[in-house]
């Protein structure tokens, strides 16, 4: 280290000035460059293992190296993942229309348009034999995106994303160079970091993976499906959780910027449907005890149809906790949803059936 | 806060542009700017807080003037000094301590009261000691204080509010006053390359080691006993991550003031390296040792040695009063102010003790220290800084378990008497826990600290004088040029990048 030298500042400030802009740039070269570093998407998808969110694992295996078709696909949140059995839909539908029709249901806990979003041009990219792509709906929809959007969504769809009144926008971006980099660095060296490059059928979960049944979680707790509580205990979560959500504040008119992100990837999802001749249409699948009208529901009529199972919010035993269906709630929602869909076929007013079927 | 994207690519731009673009060179606004920004800064943190903050400003600031009416009508400035500091520590009491003792009490006599569930305003304990610090001076007559805008400028000053490094009125203020006297752009290359340092030391090192320590501590703190080897492991890993993550913020604090043209005191010098426990405690959140020394130890070991000469009562005896009863009582304050529990209290009792005893073998050799001709032999200097770690690392058990049962089961692990049921599932395994800490230990003691690195550009206050203390064995020094400017960059990208994974809370807001 030597003597004490002086504070060695003799920079002119056009020097500073020209030093600094160098740092600010070479700041955004960085995080610009990680942006365009390559990755498997396979990882990308892995990067939620062992989170609520684990199923993305199997949802891209499902479409990526899965060859069984899908006619109609499940899109929504945590009710249509555990309150819709896509294996008993197919039973219903089978007997009711005498041919086989494959539903997958590609929910994943946690309300987010744009993350179904991403899901749907997955689902139609690999399988473009879908027919009928169903969305979950609920009272009120999220004023935000998906928490697993910016872990998900593929770069260029993360900085599209709309700007305006989007609190996920600023997050999710600057989320990108940490992700960009550990997934090109997960990529380059998959056994260090405990990823697969290589799909295995032995982990795969198959085509009729269940997501309604009662399982342990990533956390170690069991998840009960099967237990039916009583309306009390059920009750007292549901007021709390009502009084939590925030009422619509805007008039109607204004709504497309209080729901920017649900409406705006709403659109877009039936759109891409509309240019691939799919049907799209929406499930409410209500929480206990409680009819809310859902907001803005003429909107969601001029997407597409919606199946509105308020009917079984009064019956407790349908329900494992305030807003999510039992075994009793699943089966029952299940076949109400797919009788539906059944008699729509047969009316006419939808076509899901392979073509050879009809 | 500092390792937030919101405030490195949103608050702290615009910050910078509205301050050196409109505010730096205009000595009416500069202090108020930045006194509307530490409110600005505090309420995204917890507004909440803000009143209280204020609150404590103010009634301080009453306190600070009748102290200056009776200095100059040459009166006592016993009772507003009584006041102000009862005042603190009364806020600090409650807000900290409060719950606690009312826990503590319901236990011990069944009172079956409720327990109030009072939140920690950020930033408590360190506006509060600082403002203490300052009543005591001012009643010490080292200064006068000229104005409300001086007093606000100097205790909300938003780089180092939350967590310090804490600092003296005459350290500050004279800064705040003066327009900056460097070129800004400079100032601003320099402090970013000291908050990159720090956001590097943050969200690379300690929010890595401390993978490490957590499963171990929270295995101990559900009742069962971790391995030996985990427990070790552990205790080290979380040494590394308090040490990173403590002076990670102290430098992102320094990095951020400079960018403002304010230069603060030094917090750590390389406290790991030093070679005995009372070098480490010079070197170890210095400004907050400072202060004990000046407002605990100081007042205490006067009068203490004035009764020792008194009443002589013999070597031992004076080094009792003199030097283990203060610094007992300072180390034990040092160890209750991270917060309310047991575990705090044997934190501060055994650093005490190591201090008792450091002091003690000192005074025993002094002798044979004076009479010794040449160098140490080459394997003293290392043992005595692994002695000195192992101690340090022991005491930090303490630090970090929630319970004195926790720290009962590890300290039962480290010397072998555990049943190591518990099963440390790390990612690489007890090797890969190894090879993290054997490189993490390695920058500690062969690299060099923030402020050598930065030496040519004064990064702290009285670097002059740490300079000479403890140079690394590597030598790099930053300079002001286009290599080490992308370098800095690079760095800056790496922390950041790190950050967005998902960090941790600084563990120094919990206090």
């Amino acid at each position: 280290m030597g003597a004490v030298r002086q504070p060695d500042e003799t920079l002119m400030p056009a020097t500073g000035r020209g030093l600094l802009a160098l740092f600010v740039a070479a700041f955004l070269l960085c995080c610009a460059a990680s942006l365009l570093l390559p990755h498997d998407r396979y990882i990308r998808y892995q990067q939620l293992a062992g989170t609520p969110l684990a199923s993305a694992v199997w949802i891209y295996e499902r479409l990526h190296f899965d060859p069984t078709p899908i006619d109609i696909a499940i899109v929504g949140a945590s009710r249509t993942e555990i309150g819709i059995s896509a294996p008993q839909m197919e039973r219903v539908l089978a007997a009711k229309l005498g041919r086989t029709v494959h539903v997958a249901n590609l929910s994943l806990p946690k309300d987010g348009r744009d993350l179904h979003y991403e899901l749907t041009r997955e689902l139609i990219a690999t399988h473009p034999e879908v027919k009928l792509i169903l969305l979950s709906l609920t009272e009120h929809s999220a004023r935000t995106g998906h928490s697993a959007f910016r872990s998900l969504a593929d770069t260029g769809d993360v900085l599209r994303a709309p700007l305006l009144v989007n609190p996920s926008y600023f997050s999710n971006v600057v989320f990108l160079p940490y992700r960009q980099v550990s997934l090109f660095l997960q990529t380059a060296l998959p056994g260090v970091f405990g990823v697969r490059e290589v799909f295995d059928h032995t982990l795969y979960e198959g085509a009729d993976h269940d997501t309604t049944t009662s399982h342990w979680s990533a956390n170690g707790t069991w998840i009960d499906r099967d237990s039916v509580r009583s309306p009390a205990a059920i009750a007292s979560q549901t007021s709390g959780k009502v009084a939590e959500r925030t009422p619509v504040l805007l008039p109607a008119r204004l709504r497309d910027y209080e729901y920017v992100l649900e409406r705006s990837y709403t659109r877009k999802i039936a759109a891409l449907a509309g240019r691939k001749g799919i049907s799209v249409g929406f499930i409410y699948l209500p929480i206990y005890g409680h009819r809310f009208p859902i907001t803005d529901l003429d909107f969601y009529r001029n997407e597409g149809f919606v199946m509105n199972a308020a009917i079984l919010a009064d019956d407790h035993r349908n329900f494992s906790d305030y807003a999510h269906f039992n075994q009793i709630g699943t089966t029952r929602a299940s076949r109400w949803v797919a009788a539906r869909l059944a008699a729509m076929e047969k009316a006419g007013e939808l076509h899901f059936l392979p073509e050879k079927a009809r | 806060m500092f390792n937030s994207a919101t405030f490195l690519l949103l608050f702290l731009p615009v910050a910078l542009v509205l301050y050196h673009g409109l505010f730096a060179g205009r000595d009416r606004w500069r202090q108020p700017f930045l006194i509307g920004l530490t409110i600005l800064f505090y309420a995204i943190g917890g507004k909440i807080f803000v009143g209280l903050l204020l609150l404590s400003v103010v009634v301080n600031y009453g306190v600070a003037r009748w102290i200056s009416a009776c200095r100059h009508m040459a009166r006592s400035t016993r009772w507003p000094l009584v006041l102000g500091i009862g005042f603190d520590l009364t806020l600090l009491f409650y807000f900290k301590y409060f719950a606690a003792v009312i826990g503590g009490a319901d236990a011990l006599f069944g009172l079956n009261a409720a327990l109030p569930k009072i939140a920690l305003p950020l930033g408590i304990s360190f506006f509060t000691f600082q403002q203490i610090g300052f009543l005591v001076d001012l009643a010490r007559g080292r200064f006068e204080m000229k104005s409300a805008l001086d007093y606000a400028g100097f205790v909300l000053f938003f780089p180092q509010l939350l967590a310090g490094p804490i600092v003296r009125y005459e350290e500050l203020v004279p800064q705040l006053r003066a327009r900056p006297p460097r070129a800004a752009s400079n100032d601003i290359l320099v402090g970013l390359t000291i908050f990159a340092i720090g956001l590097f030391k943050k969200a690379v090192i300690a929010d890595t080691v401390a993978t490490l320590a957590s499963p171990v501590f929270d295995a101990a703190a559900a009742g069962t006993v971790p391995g030996t080897a985990a427990c070790w492991i552990a205790a080290f890993a979380y040494t590394a991550q308090i040490y990173f993550d403590f002076s990670g913020y102290s430098d992102m604090a320094i990095g951020t003031a400079r960018m403002f043209g304010i230069v603060l005191p030094l917090n750590f010098h390389s406290p790991l390296r030093a070679t005995s426990i009372i070098e480490l405690w010079r070197r170890w959140h210095i400004t907050l040792s400072r202060w004990a020394q000046s407002y605990i130890f100081q007042p205490l070991t006067i009068p203490l040695a004035r009764f020792a000469a008194d009443h002589a009562p013999g070597n031992r005896g004076t080094f009792l009063l003199s030097f283990a009863v203060p610094i007992m009582l300072s180390m034990v304050v040092i160890g209750v102010w991270h917060g309310a529990g047991w575990t705090f209290v044997l934190f501060g009792v055994l650093q005490g003790l190591y201090m008792v005893v450091n002091e003690a073998w000192r005074m025993a050799h002094r002798k044979a220290r004076k009479a010794r001709k040449g160098h140490l032999p080459a394997y003293v200097e290392p043992m005595y800084q692994a002695l000195t770690l192992i101690a340090f690392v022991i005491a930090v058990v303490a630090f970090r378990a929630p319970s004195l049962g926790t720290v009962g089961r590890m300290y039962l692990a480290m010397i072998g008497g555990g049943t190591g049921s518990a099963v440390t599932a790390w990612p690489g395994g007890i090797a890969g826990a190894l090879a993290i800490l054997a490189v993490v230990y390695a920058v500690v003691y062969l690299a060099p600290n923030t402020q050598a690195i930065m030496a040519r550009y004064e990064p702290v206050l009285d670097w002059a004088k740490w300079r000479k203390v403890d140079p690394a064995r590597l030598a790099v020094e930053w300079r002001l040029n286009a290599g080490w400017v992308v370098a800095s960059a690079l760095l800056l990208f790496a922390g950041f990048a790190l950050m967005m994974r998902g960090t941790t809370n600084f563990i120094y807001f919990n206090f």
